[in-house]
């Protein structure tokens, strides 16, 4: 469904697909993210790869394609498909030491055509919003400035907001949402993945927090101040 | 075990990591055929 001038849709492709046309800067998929499928294995809760077949489809239009990874987990199985590639740069931010899926490992840097576009950040329980933000934005400008994408996919991972059953992060949902508005600033087109129902998807299994982060973040997105009161 | 949450170990790993991405500067250049078509270069 278009809002102005972004999309969200349930399809990853449609959505890939609108957003590569150029009709909308960004596109939403609350209802992906699911980062861990491999070719060939389902993998932690994720049974297909959205998030790859989206930048896929993206790769149709755009020579270079930016995925940033704030989901708790590591991006292992986006990071894994595009590990040989220089058109695809995976970042991630997670979680790392006795922690599922145990890769992400600061040294994992990429291969053969694809050696340094790959970026792993491991992090510690507790992640708080003014360490989050300090070390996001100087990452992911460093990237933009040298890797010039030109499309970026965001997984949004709501697990690593503070008091989630799975995560051990300690983000405010506006600091995740700190994210998403950096990334907005760059007036790059941005297809945005999450988890949208919790228990099922990746990223965010405690359900309160989960349609609370992606509204703010679709609210971020499209410049509008949200009030307190449902309507 | 270092705390990876530390503020020396947030600036050591963004330098490591911007250390890296600076690398991307000088890669060769690529190209590649989409659709048997359409010819990528950067």
């Amino acid at each position: 469904m278009p809002v102005g001038h972004a999309v969200h849709s349930p399809s990853y492709i449609v959505t890939a697909a609108l957003l590569a046309e150029g009709r909308h800067q960004y596109g939403f998929n609350w209802s992906g993210g699911l980062h861990h499928a491999k070719q060939s294995e389902a993998s932690g809760f994720c049974y297909v790869n959205d998030c790859v077949l989206a930048i896929l489809e993206l790769l149709k239009v755009y020579q270079r394609v930016l995925y940033i990874d704030i989901d708790i987990h590591h991006g292992d199985g986006v990071e894994e498909a595009f590990y040989l590639t220089d058109r695809v740069m995976t970042c991630s931010f997670h979680k790392f030491k006795d922690y599922f899926p145990g890769t992400g490992h600061i040294e994992d840097i990429g291969k053969d055509a694809g050696l340094y576009h790959a970026v792993n950040f491991p992090l510690d329980e507790g992640l708080d919003d003014e360490s989050f933000i300090y070390i996001f934005k100087p990452v992911i400008n460093k990237i933009i400035e040298n890797f010039r994408p030109e499309a970026i996919l965001l997984q949004c991972g709501a697990d690593s907001l503070a008091g989630d059953r799975l995560g051990c992060f300690n983000l405010s949902v506006k600091g995740h949402g700190e994210a998403a508005r950096y990334i907005k600033s760059f007036n790059i087109p941005t297809l945005l993945l999450g988890g949208g129902i919790p228990y099922i998807n990746a990223g965010g299994y405690t359900l309160r927090n989960v349609p609370r982060c992606w509204t703010y973040e679709t609210s971020v997105i499209l410049g509008e101040e949200l009030q307190n009161e449902m309507p | 075990m270092e705390n990876q949450n530390s503020k020396a170990y947030l600036d050591k790993t963004i330098e490591q990591i911007v250390d890296n991405i600076g690398r991307l500067v000088n890669r060769p250049g690529v190209q590649l055929r989409i659709n048997g078509g359409e010819v990528f270069t950067h």
